[in-house]
């Protein structure tokens, strides 16, 4: 495909995309993900010259991996590398920075979560993605085969009206020490120092200079799946959430264990309960459960599935017993992205819905500060 | 042998007649029911001598031949139901939630402790083999303190439940009892047009714990329960879920889900728990609590749902904040 750089409403057949890979400082499977589809190649990574040498490292070495040049300038690179669509995984307080200038120079966008630490930048993007009439695109998991399904019974009315919706969203990976293991004396387990360190392991979703809880770093996956399977903006919430597991989250004053209560403005009620429970309380990567209620009947789905088990002498505690199968999850967010730049449609989860999700995480946050409960800010209030 | 009677047990009268044979010491020696023909048959199911319309009238007419009540009747009544029972030196089995307000609750205890009458609430959904395995495991330390318990109890629309509280109570009952403690906040949302069939309860405790509790009674009538108890520790996790024990029928088009149940069991280790209590085993002040607690909670929520707002501990009571 060559340079065209509009909103996609070219009437040249499908070709493939060139991306310019922005911030490439945290787990890496979002661009895997993307350059596994055809339609999608990296042609640069880039950053800002002003970044701190971890960032250009981390950068530098996702640009080896797929044999692209590192370019310290974003605009330059998009510019004289002829990019289409920005693909951008860096610490959550620069996310927007980044989408911002991307969609601004007129590329489609594909982001990791959270949208921002800050509503008034996720209300900005939205302001130029809209303008500029680019597809933007959250990371999320809404194409998980299980997902796919309930949302498939649910519009086929195989439960009647949706009437309640709850998500548990359970990850089982450790972040560092549990809570008491600090001795007395010593400092506070540094944030930043922490999440980088955990790069190894891909369990540095959170990376930055901002700490952020579970229900902040992923609260766009369950609450993706209610916009998913429900279209009705979250009127206010209400939560509980605080650190119970981890001295990282307890250190830094967010949290690792959330619940919350959701009233949607068409009456439709709906709770989430999530956190980062450790290693020790699932064997897999975690319980993630929907439980629908519709006036004709009830769906229990299991996120994982399709799955199988496997087990052997000498297995490592690190490794998941249940290994899920037949997972599409990156070629159909890949292909829809694709489809929405072709036809000019919607992508799975958007800029206005991603803001919205992120007002409603925000306001989480607050009412289980408070402890009362409080209405999402949306954008057109 | 504890001579029990059985007040307006309704549909339970069949969990009963399972559940009875394998508890010792406790038979049912008397049915009361105000609809006559139901009374008698109940009685005949469980072979009791007596069938009766009222409690007056069993205290009445057969005073003698019963030791202890198990009453199910409408919330409204138990509290009287409760009084006389105790009053005439009867032990009590009461359906959570003995009553709709504190002050009510507080009337009945007293007149059981007075009266030396053993008192617990019935409540099921502690007595299930899951409930008891993970409260085991919590006792022994092995998931360390709780910080969430999530709970989903779907039912059909032929459920007894016929108000709020009477739909909350039992889930309130089992989240208290795994804590060991009555939460700081309650919030409770439910359907708009009907909270007897559909609520979402929202329970805060101490140190940060939580619970998340939907209850529902809005599955098509001759739908099998749903029940899902999940509790997620500092240093374990329990999972509980009917999802993962169901077996699966192929006869033609896709596979129905068939569930392999525990059958009476919850009512097995419950009525065992009261048979031992009313022998002198049981803790009579530690039930009265944990049955005030019950009231407390579920009666805060009907509060917090009326005002659309949380309540809050304050003292032995909930206020709205």
């Amino acid at each position: 495909m060559t340079s065209s750089k509009s909103n996609g409403t070219s009437s040249k057949p499908p070709g493939q995309f060139r991306c310019a890979v922005l911030g490439m400082v945290k787990h890496m499977y979002i661009p895997r993900g993307m350059f596994a589809h055809p339609r999608f190649a990296p042609v640069v990574v880039a950053d800002h010259a002003d970044q701190p040498d971890w960032v250009h490292e981390r950068n530098e070495k996702y640009a080896a991996e797929v044999n692209v040049p590192y370019v310290k300038d974003v605009e330059r690179a998009i510019r004289e590398f002829d990019a289409q669509v920005a693909i951008i995984s860096s610490e959550a307080e620069r996310h927007c920075d980044l989408s911002g200038r991307a969609a601004e120079a007129g590329l489609h966008v594909i982001q990791d979560k959270p949208m921002s630490t800050q509503l008034a930048e996720c209300d900005r993007v939205v302001e130029i993605v809209e303008r500029k009439r680019v597809k933007f695109m959250m990371w999320n998991r809404n194409c998980l085969p299980a997902i796919m399904q309930a949302e498939e019974l649910v519009r086929q009315g195989a439960i009647g009206k949706l009437q309640a919706i709850h998500v548990d969203f359970y990850f089982a990976k450790d972040a560092g020490p549990k809570i008491g293991s600090r001795r007395p004396g010593d400092p506070p387990l540094d944030w930043q120092e922490a999440l980088k360190a955990a790069h190894v392991t891909g369990a540095d979703g959170g990376v930055g200079k901002n700490p952020m809880g579970e229900l902040e770093v992923e609260g766009i996956y369950p609450l993706g799946y209610i916009d998913f399977l429900h279209k009705s903006r979250v009127r206010r919430v209400f939560a509980r959430t605080t650190a119970h597991f981890h001295q990282l989250q307890l250190d830094n004053d967010v949290d690792d264990l959330a619940s919350v209560t959701l009233e949607m403005e068409d009456g439709v009620l709906a709770t989430l309960c999530m956190g980062r429970i450790g290693n020790a309380s699932h064997p897999d990567i975690g319980e993630i459960k929907m439980h629908l209620l519709g006036t004709e009947g009830g769906l229990v789905i299991t996120e994982a599935r399709p799955e199988l088990a496997v087990y052997y002498r000498g297995q490592p505690d690190t490794e998941f017993r249940h290994i899920r199968v037949a997972s599409d999850l990156d070629w159909h967010l890949a292909e829809s992205f694709a489809r929405a730049i072709d036809t000019d449609g919607e992508t799975v989860l958007d800029a206005r819905t991603s803001r919205a999700i992120c007002a409603t995480v925000l306001a989480a946050i607050e009412s289980g500060r408070t402890g009362l409960p409080v209405h999402v800010a949306h954008l057109e209030d | 042998m504890i001579r029990l009677a059985l007040i307006e047990a309704g549909r339970r009268v069949i969990d009963f007649a399972s559940a009875l044979p394998q508890v010792s010491g406790l038979q049912v020696h008397a049915v009361v029911d105000t609809d006559g023909d139901t009374a008698r048959a109940a009685a005949d199911q469980l072979n009791a001598g007596v069938a009766v319309a009222s409690l007056e009238e069993l205290l009445a007419n057969h005073a003698d031949a019963i030791d202890a009540v198990a009453i199910y009747a409408p919330i409204a009544v138990r509290p009287d139901l409760a009084c006389q029972a105790a009053q005439a030196g009867k032990h009590l089995l009461v359906d959570a939630p003995l009553a709709a307000t504190c002050a009510q609750a507080d009337t009945a205890i007293e007149k059981c402790r007075s009266s030396a009458a053993y008192l617990q609430t019935g409540a099921d959904l502690r007595f299930l083999p899951s409930s008891q395995t993970i409260r085991q495991r919590l006792d022994a330390g092995k998931l360390g303190d709780p910080g969430l318990v999530r709970l989903h109890h779907w039912r059909s629309s032929h459920d007894s439940a016929t108000s709020f509280s009477a739909l909350v109570a039992g889930e309130v009952d089992l989240v208290n009892w795994l804590y060991s403690a009555r939460p700081e906040l309650v919030f409770a949302t439910a359907k708009p047009e009907d909270s007897s069939a559909y609520a979402q309860l929202h329970l805060g405790y101490s140190a940060g714990g939580m619970a998340v509790i939907d209850v529902s009674r809005t599955l098509p009538s001759g739908s099998a329960p749903y029940y899902s108890l999940t509790l997620i520790g500092a240093a374990g996790a329990a999972y509980a879920d009917d999802h993962h024990n169901v077996q699966l029928l192929y006869h033609g088009g896709n596979p129905t889900a068939v569930t392999t149940g525990t059958g009476s069991h919850g009512l097995r280790n419950q009525l065992r728990c009261f048979a031992a209590g009313v022998a002198g085993e049981g803790d009579f002040e530690q039930a009265a609590t944990e049955t005030r607690s019950t009231v407390a909670v579920t009666a805060a929520a009907a509060a917090s749902l009326e005002a659309q707002r949380p309540a809050r501990l304050a003292g032995d009571d909930y206020d709205l904040i």
